[in-house]
């Protein structure tokens, strides 16, 4: 393949997929939601999660093949999921464009130990129970609440301008709902600030240097013998001149024109260096010799580090998990609540273990009652979505969440099933109820509660008093976001383990037909 | 100014002259010395949009309600994400023969809307009656964000001094309100002054001062032009929302018609087996003159299918 056609081809190839990625997580429409639920699958750091999440044989089976195949195609192909499926690369790649003026980029030192310790660290750490690391540096989390937290808000900005402009002349057009988050706003506005600031100096750094998924696409083209069959960008170092142009270009530094080297565990196959060396010294082919890292003898020393650098990751695994117990900040009783964690992630320990963070559930919630947590579960859960009934209540036949969650956090139910499942339970308090303190109906609690768990009973006066009863709580909220009292009457307590709520029958029964003989006035 | 006002002056200037010629003053319908149209249509026995063809005829047509050019709001309660036979709702095909008539009567734009307990999006679609309203040629309102909503103080009334109304039912020529007959648990009854909640955006401000009260005063600032009680599948218990066990329906293939809110709230009360005093809001309602819940004194006409 002629070289600039590569490129073409990566290019046009990478800006289709980031096409569909924003498609998929900007867009509202059932097809989006499908779409992006399917591409979020298709993840690697998901997917290694997935294999932890127990959701069941043909699950954990798809995970292991599509891990399988993505850490196997990395030993003879390299980094090519970098520029053709990461979300998160892919924004680089575009952070990238019409740079030409700019500096030249140069060689970013291997630094194996920063860049090997720092994979060992987040898997040791989940492996532990600890997403924390994970989700500070994975990359389809960076993009999930790049969108979610960022680029949402500014649309719907925009959207609002728009709408009121259309509405100027007339035409109606639909609003889009938003439940800003200010500090996880500020936090992704900064992070994405910095990314794009390193980026446009620097490169792909975050790539080269940060990236444990990277690290581990790039740990895979070393670890098997160089006999095998892998490709990849071969320097010719008896061509090479030095001249240092591929370096110049080359977006995660990973050529060292002086040392006449490509670090194939960074190169990602852009593709910029091919047709740039005057001498013809660069092509895509076959590798015959296994290419070394800095002051590094190959393949044992590598193994040998990695043994080294899974016992610094020992200490992780003491990880305090008391900083699971988070505390909710508006418990109306004054108490410490436990938050709720979504329908069908089986209660905090495991929902915390197991989120990476990416807002997926978030951006797709119809409700709103996801909402980005800060520090509810604590720093260990920094981010991972919460049940929040002040923004929101989770719809009684509703089961999106399980739908697009890609690491099996939030596993997929069916509506009968999660009919069934218990996130927390109702707590009325009496003293502060409109009725008792008014004297006037209300009952708003009851009329949105949809399974009965909180119902009106007589209470005097033509009044009727909400009555709750937690066999049957689903732990919804609806009671909780509806009631007007401030500070709230009723309330939800969270499970840490999720319960079984009963479905009392009959759910849905058809209709009576009543004949009337005449009309009753 | 609000938006909309600037939109209307800045409209003005445009279709003054041709409103002008188009729009004549209403015809007085209910005067006294001829034999009107009834106070109200009662109708059994057929589906939700055979019963409204006749019951609207018996009315005199839709153009007794809807001149050329107008723009109609149709309020239904699809406050719930919950299939048509279920009952929470509004019949989507109810609402579409209302919006068919509305459109054949000359009327310019016909939005239907509701400010939804679940999410829009599903309550709009699951209840079936965006496709309805979309297939006739009238469009969905959007009524979901708090900007839909301009504040609006209800004239005489105690509790409703600052409310945020949806600007339909401030600007629209002609309101229809379609609800659903249901039993509810803290009002009793859900019929068509209850509806009416669905086009102020607090509803938690309802709860807090006072429900009853609220509900019945909100009329004194507008009284839909027409309302329409759907009694075809009633929730006789377990409402509003019909998810319980302790639902039950019953299909009772019943409509109620009036221009009177109070007289179809009255003779809803009815058909769940109840009496027009036993609802709070229906008595405010009466004294505070929006109505007559006097079913006796009233004129009605009954028409089985």
């Amino acid at each position: 393949m002629k070289p600039p056609r590569w490129r073409t081809l990566r290019a046009g190839v990478g800006l289709f997929v980031l096409g569909l990625f924003f498609y998929a997580f900007l867009g509202q429409s059932a097809a989006a939601v499908s779409l992006a639920a399917l591409l979020a699958r298709f993840q690697l750091g998901p997917s290694l999660v997935r294999l932890f999440s127990a959701e069941g044989a043909s699950s954990f089976a798809a995970a292991v093949v599509f891990s399988a195949v993505l850490l196997l195609s990395a030993v003879f192909l390299g980094r090519w999921y970098c520029s053709f499926l990461c979300p998160f690369g892919l924004i680089q790649d575009a952070m990238l464009r019409r740079r030409r003026k700019r500096k030249a980029f140069r060689y970013i030192p291997s630094l194996p130990l920063l860049r090997y310790g720092l994979l060992l660290l987040v898997i040791g750490t989940a492996l532990a129970g600890t997403l924390l690391f994970l989700n500070l540096t994975e990359p389809y989390s960076w993009w999930g609440r790049l969108v979610r937290d960022l680029l949402i808000p500014v649309l719907v900005l925009l959207n609002r301008g728009f709408t009121a402009l259309a509405d100027l002349f007339g035409v109606y057009i639909f609003q889009m709902e938003y439940t800003i988050d200010i500090p996880v706003f500020l936090v992704t506005l900064a992070a994405t600030g910095f990314l794009l600031f390193v980026t446009r100096r620097y490169g792909r750094i975050y790539c080269s240097v940060v990236c444990p998924v990277g690290t581990l696409l790039g740990g895979c083209s070393r670890v098997f013998p160089a006999s095998l069959p892998k490709a990849g960008i071969v320097l010719d170092a008896d061509a090479c001149i030095s001249c240092g142009r591929c370096e110049g270009v080359c977006r995660t530094g990973c050529i060292d024109s002086a040392g006449k080297r490509v670090d194939r565990d960074r190169c990602v196959l852009c593709g910029d260096c091919l047709g740039i060396c005057p001498e013809g010294a660069l092509r895509y082919g076959r590798i015959v010799t296994g290419p070394k890292l800095d002051g590094d003898d190959g393949r044992r020393s590598f193994l040998k580090r990695f043994g080294f650098f899974s016992l610094l990751t020992l200490p992780a695994l003491f990880f305090p998990p008391s900083l699971t117990a988070g505390k909710r900040k508006t418990d109306p009783a004054g108490g410490a609540n436990t938050p709720a964690t979504p329908p069908g992630s089986r209660g905090v320990r495991r929902f915390t273990s197991l989120c990476i963070s990416c807002h997926l559930c978030v951006n797709k919630c119809p409700t709103g009652v996801l909402a980005p947590s800060l520090m509810e579960y604590g720093l260990r859960g920094l981010f991972q979505p919460v049940m929040d009934y002040s923004s929101g209540f989770c719809e009684y036949e509703c089961t999106r969440c399980g739908e697009v969650c890609p690491s099996g956090a939030i596993l997929p139910l069916s509506p009968e099933r999660k009919k069934t499942v218990q996130i927390g339970r109702v707590e009325f308090l009496k003293d502060r109820c409109v009725v008792i303190t008014n004297g006037t109906v209300c009952g708003a609690c009851a009329e949105v509660c949809p399974t009965h768990a909180v119902g009106m009973e007589p209470f005097g006066a033509g009044l009727n008093l909400p009555v709750t009863d937690n066999a049957l709580c689903v732990g919804c909220g609806s009671c909780e976001y509806a009631c007007p009292v401030p500070g709230k009457a009723i309330f939800v307590r969270g499970l840490a383990v999720h319960a079984a709520a009963e479905v009392r029958l009959p759910l849905y029964a058809a209709p009576r037909e009543v004949e009337d003989e005449e009309f009753p006035f | 100014m609000d938006r909309r006002e600037f939109l209307k002056r800045f409209a003005s200037c445009g279709v003054a002259a041709a409103a002008a010629v188009t729009l004549r003053p209403l015809r007085p319908l209910m005067a006294d010395d001829r034999v009107g149209p009834p106070d109200l249509v009662a109708l059994m026995g057929g589906s939700p949009q055979d019963m409204f063809d006749a019951g609207i005829a018996a009315l005199g047509g839709m153009r007794a309600f809807v001149r050329p050019g107008q723009v109609v709001a149709v309020k239904p309660n699809i406050s719930w994400a919950s299939a048509p036979e279920r009952g929470a709702t509004t019949h989507p095909l109810l609402v579409r023969r209302i919006c068919e008539h509305c459109l054949e009567a000359g009327a310019r734009r016909v939005y239907v809307f509701d400010n939804t307990i679940h999410s829009w999006e599903t309550c709009y679609s699951e209840t079936g009656v965006e496709a309805a309203v979309k297939a006739v040629g009238a469009s969905m309102a959007p009524a979901h964000t708090a900007g839909y909503y301009q504040a609006a103080a209800v004239p005489g009334s105690r509790l409703l001094r600052n409310i945020q109304v949806h600007e339909l039912v401030l600007e629209a020529d002609v309101l229809i309100n379609v609800p659903v007959l249901k039993h509810h648990g803290s009002t009793r009854m859900t019929g068509a002054l209850k509806n009416l909640m669905g086009v102020v955006w607090d509803r938690g401000m309802y709860h807090r001062s006072g429900l009853h009260r609220c509900i019945a005063e909100f009329p004194l600032l507008r009284k839909p032009t027409l309302n329409v009680v759907d009694a075809h599948t009633v929730m006789i218990s377990g409402g509003p929302q019909g998810t319980s066990y302790r639902t039950s329906l019953e299909l009772r293939k019943m409509q109620i018609i009036s221009r009177d809110i109070v007289a179809a709230d009255a003779a809803a009360s009815r058909v769940l087996g109840l009496e027009p005093e036993d609802i709070g809001h229906i008595g405010i309602a009466a004294d505070a003159g929006l109505g007559s819940a006097a079913l006796d004194s009233l004129a009605i006409e009954r028409i089985r299918l």
